[in-house]
């Protein structure tokens, strides 16, 4: 028998056995994305479907990659998170690691990528 | 309590017994919506890499995003993402709002 109360058994068992670092970084991403998203969305709604050519000059502007990047950037983290809580509450176990190293290398796969167009295009 | 093993306890919606309200609702919409998002990033992200690589490559990526299935996925995708946007930025709000009420009831005595 351990000499523990009930309290101190219960702390850091939440679905992700540990505090509240996770939610406060979603929430500054949030405000973050809350910023930037509307301009991305027109940004990217505009240059759907329009030429290669008129792509280039559109990814000529300073503000456009910023905006893009900067979007791309922290809804691929707060996505990464975002997703990793989904895993927490429905899996467990070796699903939920397995699943949570896959969402991981996916976000960051694509955040990479994400990088690298816009350099490409911009530069 | 006091026997030192882990109790089994279920994983959290405990959908058998759950009583569907608004504010869950739309709290599992919140879930869907964002979490179905990376697809639309993926695509998004492809269509860029596509732009870069050059123009015949282009070509094919822009003509999948822009094809009756790419505007349905990219249609939905924006309802998606000003919904998972704003039901966040209300919910916050009328956090603020519900805990600003019982500051007042507290420190007026009731008369609130």
């Amino acid at each position: 028998m351990r000499y523990l109360t009930a309290r101190k058994r219960a702390a850091g068992k939440g679905s992700a056995h540990h505090g509240a670092e996770h939610h406060w970084s979603m929430q500054v991403s949030a405000v973050g994305l809350a910023l930037v998203v509307p301009a991305f969305i027109f940004i990217i709604g505009r240059a759907l479907g329009s030429s290669h050519a008129d792509v280039l000059a559109t990814f000529q502007s300073p503000f456009v990659v910023i905006i893009v990047g900067l979007t791309l950037f922290i809804g691929l983290n707060h996505a990464r998170k975002g997703a990793q809580i989904m895993i927490e509450d429905y899996t467990q176990g070796t699903t939920r690691k397995g699943l949570i190293i896959f969402v991981t290398a996916l976000t960051y796969l694509m955040t990479a990528t994400a990088l690298y167009a816009l350099a490409k295009l911009a530069l | 309590m006091a026997n030192g093993k882990p109790v089994e306890r279920p994983l959290s919606p405990h959908l058998t017994i759950y009583r569907p309200q608004l504010t869950s609702i739309t709290s599992i919409l919140t879930r869907i919506t964002g979490n179905a998002l990376i697809i639309s990033a993926l695509l998004v992200v492809w269509w860029l890499l596509a732009a870069a690589v050059g123009p015949a490559y282009y070509e094919v990526a822009n003509a999948v995003l822009t094809s009756w299935f790419g505007d349905i996925v990219m249609s939905l995708s924006v309802l998606g993402v000003w919904y998972h946007y704003l039901q966040v930025c209300v919910t916050s709000i009328l956090m603020r709002v519900t805990v600003l009420i019982s500051r007042l009831q507290k420190s007026s005595g009731g008369l609130v």
